[in-house]
């Protein structure tokens, strides 16, 4: 069973509209939703947890559709947002006490588990905890109700490098299990490319690509050519390019690379970038 | 619901000392005065007041809108509001019987029937303010629901207010006497239907609101 299905989603602000989108997440599989600031990243997943109101297309969630029965959906979804909205006045051990009426499936041992494992004080108030803390104890409401989806918006963003690395082991060991999936959006592309099995490249409310990362990265490499040796190649199979005073740095198809050329593996990062600048 | 409104007790002790700072303070000028009918109405303003100070602290933490990510319907969001409200006003009653019947043992007299008539008159004058100031404030925000908080203080605080300057007798006293059957019982069906409508506008709101 797919873990999201998304068909024709669009919807209109003033000045943005999410254009159309369709793609799939697999059961099992993380999902990567690269994009810039404004990109549409966070749009995207409000209207998956239907938290705003969509324009057309559908959504479904674990098998069902998220309109008809979108608390039993959220009683198996952990959510994580760039900003954790706990009250701020209250302390792990209360937020603990919330969702244990709040999720049906709340495990309180594997709570504190994992307050312990990630070092969050538990009587602290929320609002004197760093934002490293914060996102910690947000993930660790996420993880402690026994979620088969997780849906994550910028969870790394703004955390330091070690921070992020313990995070994303934590996303790492919950996909052990076949049933886990995680929708997970970024614009630290770096961060994404370590974890995710599929990418999705959301660009100005459009979505550029959603492929198998492995399969990106065979298919796209780099080469490094003059103006002259760029005339030469296939323009339909260009991705991106790069202009320096000394030669060109070309992100296209392997397949359309001229023999005669070294072909440099290309990053997702990388990747990304060429195509947005492309499209620019 | 159970988490949301566990969630909204925890904010409430943790406001709940400047609260009853406040009801001393006025518990204090109301007994130098002897007329308990104006603690009633403070602290039946400060109870149904609570909750738009709650939506207040959600919207500062961002929790309005991460609520949508757990498990709750929309109305629940809303309703959660609406039983602190009601919770809140039923302890200020509470608090001002207990205060009430430490003026009457201080002065030995035995009067509860004006008392009791007042304060089924006024309790459900208390749901007045929150059916206007809750749906405004789901509709509009805090900052623009704080403006309606501010009318309505300024009309009762204007009310009260005049007719003390035109050296007019405050209408709701107990030296009024007691109340007819009919205008508790009118007062009582009318302040409950308009907590009741006020109710569902703010669930239609929400429900069409974008978190």
């Amino acid at each position: 069973m797919n873990a999201i299905e998304i068909h024709h989603l669009s919807k209109s602000y003033g000045d943005f509209k999410l254009d159309n989108i369709s793609l799939v997440l697999p059961g099992g599989c993380i999902l990567g939703l690269i994009g810039e600031n404004g990109a549409g990243k966070t749009t995207t997943i409000k209207l998956i947890l239907d938290m705003i109101r969509r324009d057309s297309g559908t959504v479904t969630i674990l098998g069902k559709d998220n309109q008809m029965d979108i608390c039993q959906i959220k009683d198996s979804i952990g959510v994580v947002f760039d900003e954790a909205g706990f009250p701020e006045e209250l302390n792990a051990r209360q937020i603990g006490n919330v969702m244990k009426y709040t999720y049906s499936q709340w495990d309180e041992d594997a709570f504190f588990n994992f307050l312990e494992k990630l070092s969050i004080p538990d009587k602290k108030s929320f609002q004197k905890f760093s934002k490293g803390m914060k996102m910690k104890l947000a993930i660790a409401v996420a993880l402690s109700h026994d979620p088969t989806l997780l849906i994550l918006d910028e969870p790394t963003s703004g955390l330091d490098p070690v921070v992020r690395d313990e995070i994303i082991d934590i996303f790492n060991e919950f996909t052990r299990d076949e049933n886990h999936s995680i929708l997970i959006s970024s614009h630290i592309v770096s961060d994404l490319e370590k974890i995710c099995d599929y990418i999705a490249f959301l660009h100005k409310g459009k979505l550029l690509l959603c492929e198998e990362k492995d399969r990106l990265l065979e298919q796209y490499g780099m080469v490094y050519c003059s103006k002259e040796q760029f005339e030469e190649l296939d323009f339909s199979s260009i991705i991106g390019k790069k202009i320096s005073p000394y030669g060109m740095e070309v992100v296209m198809e392997k397949s359309r690379i001229l023999s005669d050329m070294k072909i440099h593996p290309v990053t997702i990062e990388e990747l990304f970038i060429n195509m947005a600048k492309e499209i620019k | 619901m159970k988490g949301l409104l566990l969630k909204d007790f925890y904010m409430l002790t943790q406001s709940s000392r400047y609260y009853l700072m406040l009801i001393c303070v006025f518990a204090v000028c109301s007994s130098f005065s002897g007329n308990s009918a104006f603690l009633l109405f403070v602290l039946f303003f400060i109870g149904s007041v609570i909750s738009f100070n709650l939506i207040s602290y959600d919207e500062k933490s961002r929790w309005n809108s991460f609520s949508g990510a757990f498990p709750y319907t929309r109305a629940e969001l809303v309703s959660v509001k609406y039983i602190m409200t009601i919770f809140c006003i039923g302890i200020n009653i509470f608090i001002n019987m207990i205060i009430h019947s430490g003026m009457l043992l201080m002065t030995g007299t035995n009067d509860w029937s004006s008392y009791l008539g007042l304060l089924l008159v006024l309790f459900p004058a208390g749901f007045i303010a929150p059916s206007i100031l809750l749906p405004a404030t789901f509709r509009f925000g805090v900052e623009k629901g704080r403006l309606v908080y501010y009318v309505i203080f300024i009309i009762v605080g204007g009310c009260l207010g005049g007719l003390t300057a035109l050296n007019q007798e405050i209408p709701l006293s107990l030296d009024n006497g007691t109340f007819s059957v009919a205008e508790i019982t009118i007062s009582l069906i009318s302040g409950i239907l308009i907590f009741a409508i006020s109710w569902i506008i703010s669930i239609r709101i929400y429900q069409k609101k974008e978190l």
